[in-house]
């Protein structure tokens, strides 16, 4: 008996010893198939796609402390460019979340409010009208499959995504959904391709921009206001997006959110949408504001063509967009005006944006050059034929300025050679009649570069390689210029200082 | 058909065999061939695409019960006793049995001749695993008329050995003697039994997912467009083809091994290292052990093996590869592989002093070229393609392809090329080993833990990561699945 009792005790526990190690292995075994996964799913950050960074904007929302975002942005990516929450912020106190995304039709709109009421409790909806007018035929759910894919890999795994990806597969039978629980399936060869930003959470997770695109390119030079004519004409809104609209609509009466449909100036517009629009937003009592309308657009003030407030707005017109968009807040739905921590830490970086994009259009190499001398910038400068076209008393004392000081009037035709590197200390410069070529790396050895000068057949060279890829060739006679921008990680511009003004190649 | 699609590979069907592990360890001992029957005939069932072929299937396994039973009956007598009528018996039986499967190999004749209607039908017809479980029932038939073993009373017990499901779509050919008594004696539970069933299963996924599949991206691009490719192209698809074979085939073997192995039962080696053989006659020991067996014993001896002579012999084995051929395949193709490897055995044994003086290596080396010769019979759509192809390697080399970057940009990239090539490394190393006689298995089953954990844990790393699944891979069906 007591050999049985014995036996059977020897037997719990071996049993009790292999379970342990079982879960212990399968833990162990779970937890880093979900880290490679989180590795190979692809990123869209500041650093390798700025105008819409959407993964680094969903990761950055999960990280909002519940309940504190007052106003929720959602559309496609005019929406993702138009609406700055940072500018809305600092102009009128009011915390709100851009969640706009490529392509984003209503039915991932739906999705991504649902998800976002799980943490949060905003007062406002704001609802971009562009891809409910305009989605992509192609696809049953009116957004192609990248951009899907784009919007709903950053969601976390919850009832909502669930339910996201079996209505997905339900209306899109070339969809799979094994493959967004287990991304692995549709990422995984791409381990050929990774990049920096693949491995380093801390940094793709994070955008203080709280999900605005900054676009920094200019906009047309002009663009008329739309004027309504045929009061008749009709549009239809396809069944898809309808159904979802109207869950969208419900969704925000259950939760006493108050939804505004927009329409942004530039998008896809005509007297059909603008009618059916203004009835869908009377049939569910909602309000509708076409800002693309010349009592919003003038209202707006945006400046063509640096101020773009039309299509994919860059920041400067985005900041006016916003503005007009926070008085309409905070005067019309009483959103109140609220000091937080979360806004005020990333003003500084916005500013830094703001910057760069000053930077990137300003044609004035005197201006140009004054705008280098930022910690932040990694320059790298190279002559092409001949730097000292751009040389003259004002651009010598801006280039003494950033620590520069060779006289580029004595190497007419010769090479020249400079880094600025804030964490090397001084600049480094070089200047000869014969060719010169330097390489070396900066942020912590991350980054590599090689600068070419002077060689007469430097027109068939790169003359400034940064990781193996041409950022600046040799085709335009100047002082090349090449800046790098340390807080996004990435090159910001690539400009030639010529005798005619600072050129983009 | 079925209302969930189980094929191997699919989550669903690892779901299905987790269900299956955990109700048999449920069951009593006695009954627990019970849910190996049941899971069978649920598996079975959802592969089907028609309800002809569960029609078929379940006739030849109703008649070759009642032919088995019948021929027990006549086991009773001695040798000598047996007369002309046990032997049509035997005959009529196997035919009987074998009947869809002779049906099917002919299928590309009967659609010349008949309409389109007849050819689209047929393949309604053909159940799954037909080419196995047919040689399967041929071989017990004739086990039993020849006493070896006695047949099964119970029906169901018969179906379970017939539909096993870890062998019923792409074998090994299981013998009764080998195979029927594990399956109806219940097991009990063994830990060693589930890792090793692990191991198979993981060493299974190694050879199709890093090996086959990836190797396939390469053959399936140059045989299906052949003329297009010069012969230095054609040469390494065909080097690849004879490795994507034995991998994928042996991948399905491992997993075949490792699933049954999780219900204590164990299967037979199909292979043993086929590509280090020293001759044509060496590497059929090697390959497909469970397919040469039954052929030497259920056609090369009855029709009198090497004891009737040489010229006898020969014609035996003329007749024993045409038979292998045919079952392979329909087309002529098939036929003239099946020959062509013949020959190679005739021409070694009538050459045997002169490839005596050969040393091992060299006849190792030989043999890759002639079997590799002799798949690209095996490979390409007809024998005129595969006379084009070969004419193609020996006319138009084209070495340069080899280090002019040209088969990163045209068919398969670089960084996936290293993978490959990596993993047939490991192949080769693996079969290294286990031809000196150590068992890389029972290696890694006695390092320490830590160890052992790592290269579990390494191996799903890289399959997960490298392995060929998912977009832009059709990490399809095992090729013998289609036989």
């Amino acid at each position: 008996m007591e050999n049985k009792t014995g036996t059977l005790k020897e037997r719990a526990l071996s049993l009790a010893k292999r379970v342990l190690k079982s879960v212990l292995f399968l833990s162990i075994l779970l937890l880093s198939l979900h880290r490679i996964n989180e590795v190979l799913v692809p990123k869209f950050t500041d650093q390798s796609n700025p105008f819409w960074p959407m993964t680094s904007a969903y990761y950055q929302f999960y990280r909002m402390k519940p309940d504190t975002v007052d106003v929720l942005f959602l559309g496609s990516s005019v929406a993702e460019n138009a609406f700055d929450p940072q500018e809305l912020y600092d102009s009128y106190g009011i915390r709100s979340y851009n969640l706009g995304s490529e392509q984003q039709s209503a039915f991932l709109s739906y999705y991504w409010l649902r998800e976002a009421l799980r943490s949060q409790s905003p007062e406002v909806v704001v609802l971009d009208s562009h891809y409910l007018v305009s989605a992509n035929e192609d696809s049953p759910i009116g957004t192609a499959e990248m951009f899907i894919r784009k919007c709903l890999d950053p969601m976390k795994l919850s009832p909502v995504k669930a339910e996201a990806v079996c209505s997905l597969c339900r209306l899109d039978s070339t969809q799979s959904a094994m493959s967004y629980f287990f991304p692995n399936i549709r990422y995984h060869t791409r381990w050929k391709s990774l990049q920096e930003n693949d491995f380093l959470k801390n940094e793709y997770a994070y955008s203080p921009m709280k999900g605005f695109g900054a676009v920094t390119d200019e906009g047309p030079a002009e663009w008329t206001a739309f004027a309504p004519y045929d009061m008749e004409s009709e549009f239809e809104l396809d069944d898809v997006t309808e159904d979802y609209l109207g869950r969208i609509a419900a969704l925000c009466r259950q939760k006493g959110i108050e939804l505004i449909l927009l329409s942004l100036p530039g998008t896809t517009m005509d007297d059909g949408i603008n009618n059916c629009l203004e009835w869908y937003a009377k049939e569910q009592g909602i309000d509708y504001y076409n800002l693309g309308l010349s009592v919003h657009y003038n209202a707006i003030g945006a400046k063509l063509p640096a101020e773009s407030a039309v299509f994919h707005q860059n920041i400067f017109g985005a900041a006016r967009t916003t503005r007009y968009i926070g008085q309409l807040l905070a005067s019309g739905y009483a959103v109140p005006s609220v000091k937080d921590e979360q806004y005020e830490t990333s003003g500084p970086y916005h500013e830094h944006i703001v910057q760069n994009a000053e930077l990137v259009n300003e044609k004035d190499p005197v201006r140009y050059l004054e705008l280098l001398s930022c910690d932040d910038y990694v320059v790298l400068m190279t002559a092409s034929f001949d730097a000292s076209l751009v040389y003259n008393e004002e651009t010598a004392e801006r280039m003494q300025a950033l620590g520069l000081h060779t006289d580029l009037s004595q190497y007419v035709g010769g090479s020249y050679i400079a880094v600025l590197d804030p964490a090397a200390g001084a600049p480094l410069e070089m200047a000869d009649s014969d060719p010169l070529t330097y390489s070396s790396s900066f942020r912590g050895h991350r980054t590599f570069f090689t600068i070419h000068s002077g060689d007469y057949r430097v027109i068939d060279y790169d003359l400034i390689e940064i990781d193996g890829e041409c950022a600046s060739d040799g085709h335009l006679a100047g002082l090349h210029v090449v800046v790098f921008d340390l807080v996004t990680g990435r090159v910001i511009d690539t400009a030639v200082l010529t005798a005619d003004g600072v050129v983009r190649q | 058909m079925g209302f969930i699609s189980l094929g191997y590979g699919t989550l669903a069907f690892y779901a299905f065999l987790v269900l299956c592990i955990v109700l048999y360890y449920c069951f009593p001992l006695k009954l627990r061939w019970t849910v190996l029957l049941a899971a069978s005939c649920f598996f079975y069932y959802s592969v089907s695409v028609s309800c002809l072929q569960l029609f078929v299937f379940g006739s030849t396994i109703a008649l070759s019960y009642g032919f088995s039973l019948l021929l027990g009956r006549m086991a009773a007598k001695g040798e000598k006793e047996k007369g002309r009528k046990d032997r049509t018996l035997l005959i009529a039986a196997s035919v009987i049995s074998a009947l869809p499967l002779l049906l099917s190999r002919f299928e590309g004749y009967i659609s010349v001749s008949f309409s389109d209607a007849a050819a689209g039908t047929l393949p309604l017809l053909i159940p799954v695993g037909l080419a196995f479980y047919s040689m399967q029932m041929i071989a017990y038939l004739a086990d039993i008329y020849r006493g070896r073993i006695k047949a099964v009373r119970n029906p169901l017990k018969y179906i379970l050995y017939i539909s096993f499901f870890p062998h019923i779509i792409q074998g090994p050919i299981p013998r009764y003697e080998q195979l029927g008594e594990q399956l109806f004696a219940g097991h009990r539970y063994d830990p060693e039994n589930t890792m090793q069933g692990i191991r198979l299963t993981l060493w299974g996924f190694f050879l199709k997912l890093m090996i086959a599949d990836k190797a396939g991206v390469i053959v399936d691009a140059v045989f299906d467009h052949y003329e297009i490719y010069s012969g230095g192209f054609i040469l390494l698809a065909a080097v690849l083809y004879s490795i994507q074979l034995y991998a994928d085939f042996q991948a399905c073997v491992k997993m075949s091994q490792g699933m049954a192995r999780f219900f204590g039962i164990r299967l037979e080696e199909n292979f043993t290292r086929p590509y280090f053989a020293a001759s044509v006659k060496e590497f059929w020991g090697r390959w497909h052990r469970t397919l040469s067996g039954w052929l030497r014993d259920y056609i090369y001896i009855p029709l009198g093996g090497s004891r009737k002579g040489k010229a006898r012999r020969y014609l035996n084995l003329l007749v024993t590869f045409a038979v292998s051929g045919l079952w392979h395949g329909a087309g002529v193709h098939f036929l003239i592989w099946g020959i062509l490897n013949a020959l190679c055995i005739i021409a070694e044994d009538i050459a045997a002093p002169l490839r005596n003086k050969l040393n091992r290596n060299a006849g190792i080396v030989i043999t890759f070229i002639l079997m590799t010769i002799a798949w690209v019979f095996f490979r390409a759509q007809d024998t005129g393609s595969a006379l084009l192809m070969l004419k193609e390697v020996v006319t138009d080399p084209a070495p340069w392809i080899f280090t002019n970057d040209s088969i990163f940009w045209l068919i398969m990239d670089q960084k996936e090329c290293i993978v490959l090539a990596l993993s047939v490394c490991l192949l080769f190393a693996v079969s290294l080993v286990q031809e000196r006689g150590r068992s890389v298995s029972v290696w890694i089953a006695g390092l320490k833990l830590p160890a052992r954990w790592a290269v579990y844990l390494f191996t799903i790393w890289i399959l997960w990561i490298y392995g060929s699944y998912g977009s832009g891979f059709q990490a399809g069906d095992f090729i013998y699945g289609g036989f």
